[in-house]
């Protein structure tokens, strides 16, 4: 496998009035060049950070970041620019990622400004050009305000940002979740034409498990900051394993109102990530939590070739997921 | 969405576009253009030199000789207008200038990086505005003494801590928005984060500001020229006219209407100015 990127044991802490908040915990995961990972959570679940940690644009607490072979997890100034030019990252809300008061031309060019791309006015316009083609922004809207624009045109504008150095690595963090469905689908597929076209390697953030199934190669899901369970997308979606995966999954809506399923249902509330217990971090909401899941943290195991759990229960849980795949289908 | 069909549009021609078209601002940008010049060139437009006395005709009403009549020692009071506009509106200028930089440039500084940065700034700014100003322009004029610059150095000093609190209070508002984030994310240093997404963002009440202040500062240089730290009689300037003046308030109302009237006027245009600006060099506002 050609890793373009290798994460251990990544650690993030943020101090705070009341103690310590683990946002991310011990998350390790390779990613092969021209795939896409994706990472799913409820809010909260420290999946942007883990995000914004990768882009360089929080410091992580512990473990280490390996891209391109190099560890980059604490690099000096200058080495994190150069670094900019390989990894970017779009974000969730359009609108507010948006300078309202540049307009397209000067958004997009932004980055080529800050690296020096271009060095005359006339290549900068040309190659502004090029990216408002690539992304499917047409030429008029050259001069045009992000107030002015509609939702998709804006996320378009923030890919072409993130496209314009050219990177390797693209960090999506909800790119669409700010959108409506129908425009959904169009950034979706252009996100992945252009990884076809360029080879580009994301990590695709959501919280929408349908929006994940249609792009992501393997799923990693988080909850409170930590893995709970890892594997190719077609296999997460086949046989969840952890009860908070099968959980999510069995909440996605179906179009069909004489299907019948077996929901499983979460209750209870999210447990603070300020100064944690010891345990499972899931039991208080999990449905088939016992003694041990309340004093021991489970460890991430792979129960088959590539899909990894962590969860005491989750062979006992197989025979069930067995039973989640048959309803399901 | 006509706008967009446009080609090239600059930055700094797009906002000169936007004022063009609000008439009440351009009228004033206009009138305070024509003000400005009239006072620049004033050794050649007023009728007489400013501080040539006629002591045969002290006192006179506006006539077609002197339009806005003569004053206690029969100096035309519109040439001296003109001529006192020159020293009013350039320390008034000076002086807001410069709180206007340094207040932006500590506000920002102090909003954007916080901590004990924006700490020692504002608890800088907390002294300064315990003592009342007009006592610490006094202090600070009388140290250094009489003069245009030191006018202005005294009266603009005393104006920073307005600058430095309200620019730090829209650095705050700017700050949390993710754009800021997304540019970092794009490679941008620290100043070029301050000086193209931060300033552009929250300059616009400054800009009010500014041109309020405008108006402060030539009330407390007339201030400072009346209890004689500002700039001393001969020379002419509004504030020290007014205070000329106000003696015969009673009998003769022209020495201090004049200058009175001009302050206002000036005044009320530089603010009109100021708000055209403000809404222009925003985009998102539309007619």
């Amino acid at each position: 496998m050609n890793a373009i990127l290798e994460v251990r044991n990544l650690k993030k802490n943020f101090d705070i009035p009341g103690g310590t908040l683990h946002a991310v915990d011990q998350i390790s995961f390779t990613l092969a060049k021209g795939k896409t990972l994706g990472v799913v959570g409820e809010s909260g679940c420290g999946k942007s950070t883990l995000g914004r940690i990768l882009v360089g644009l929080l410091d992580a607490t512990d473990g280490q970041i390996i891209f391109q072979g190099r560890d980059i997890t604490r690099v000096k100034k200058a080495q994190r620019k150069a670094l900019r030019r390989e990894m970017q990252m779009i974000f969730q809300d359009p609108l507010s990622s948006l300078d309202p008061r540049l307009c397209t031309m000067e958004l997009i060019a932004e980055p080529l400004e800050i690296f020096k791309v271009c060095p005359t006015r006339a290549e900068l316009e040309q190659r502004v050009r090029e990216l408002m083609d690539m992304v499917g922004i047409s030429e008029h809207m050259m001069y045009a305000y992000p107030h002015e624009l509609d939702g998709g045109r804006r996320q378009r504008i923030g890919i072409a940002r993130a496209l314009a150095l050219d990177p390797a690595f693209l960090v999506c963090d909800e790119p669409v979740s700010a959108l409506d469905v129908s425009i959904q689908a169009q950034v979706l597929n252009l996100l992945r034409e252009l990884q076809r076209a360029r080879g580009l390697t994301y990590l695709f953030i959501t919280h929408d498990l349908s929006v994940v199934k249609h792009i992501s190669d393997d799923i990693l899901v988080m909850y409170m900051g930590q893995m709970v369970e890892e594997a190719s997308s077609k296999e997460l979606f086949r046989t969840p394993m952890h009860p908070y995966t099968q959980g999510l999954l069995s909440a996605i809506p179906v179009p069909n109102i004489h299907h019948k399923r077996r929901r499983v249902i979460m209750e209870g509330e999210i447990t603070s990530p300020v100064n944690l217990k010891p345990g499972c971090r899931f039991a208080a909401r999990c449905p088939h939590a016992c003694n041990r899941c309340r004093q021991e943290q489970p460890a991430l195991l792979e129960l088959e070739p590539g899909h990894f759990v962590a969860c005491h229960l989750a062979l006992e849980l197989r025979g069930d997921a067995a039973a989640y795949e048959n309803t399901a289908q | 969405m006509k706008q967009t069909k446009k080609k090239k549009r600059g930055q700094w021609r797009d906002v000169f576009r936007r004022l063009c078209a609000n008439r009440v601002a351009l009228v004033s940008l206009i009138l305070l253009c024509l003000i400005l010049l009239a006072i620049v060139f004033s050794e050649q437009v007023a009728p007489y030199v400013y501080n040539q006395r006629d002591l045969d005709a002290t006192f006179t009403f506006p006539s077609l000789s002197h339009p806005f009549g003569t004053d206690n020692l029969g100096r035309d009071i519109l040439s001296r207008v003109l001529v006192g506009g020159r020293v009013s509106l350039l320390v008034a200028v000076l002086s807001v200038a410069l709180s206007a930089v340094v207040g932006s440039l500590l506000g920002a500084a102090a909003g954007y990086f916080g901590g004990r940065c924006e700490f020692i700034i504002l608890k800088c700014t907390d002294i300064m505005m315990a003592i009342p100003a007009f006592l610490l322009a006094v202090t600070v004029s009388a140290a250094l003494g009489t003069g245009l610059l030191n006018t202005a150095l005294a009266v603009g000093l005393t104006n920073i801590p307005r600058f430095v609190r309200l620019m730090r209070a829209e650095t705050l508002s700017v700050k949390g928005n993710e754009y800021l984030e997304a540019a970092r994310a794009c490679g941008a240093s620290e100043v070029r984060i301050i000086l193209k997404h931060v300033f552009p963002n929250a300059l616009s009440s400054t800009i009010v500001n500014v041109t309020l202040g405008i108006g402060t500062a030539i009330l407390q240089i007339s201030g400072l020229s009346f209890v004689g730290l500002g700039v001393r009689p001969p020379t002419p300037e509004w504030g020290s006219m007014l205070a000329s003046g106000r003696t015969y308030m009673r009998d003769f109302w022209p020495m201090v209407t004049f200058p009175g009237v001009a302050i206002v006027v000036t005044l009320i245009l530089f603010n009109l100015v100021g708000d055209g600006l403000r809404d222009a060099m925003d985009p998102k506002l539309k007619r």
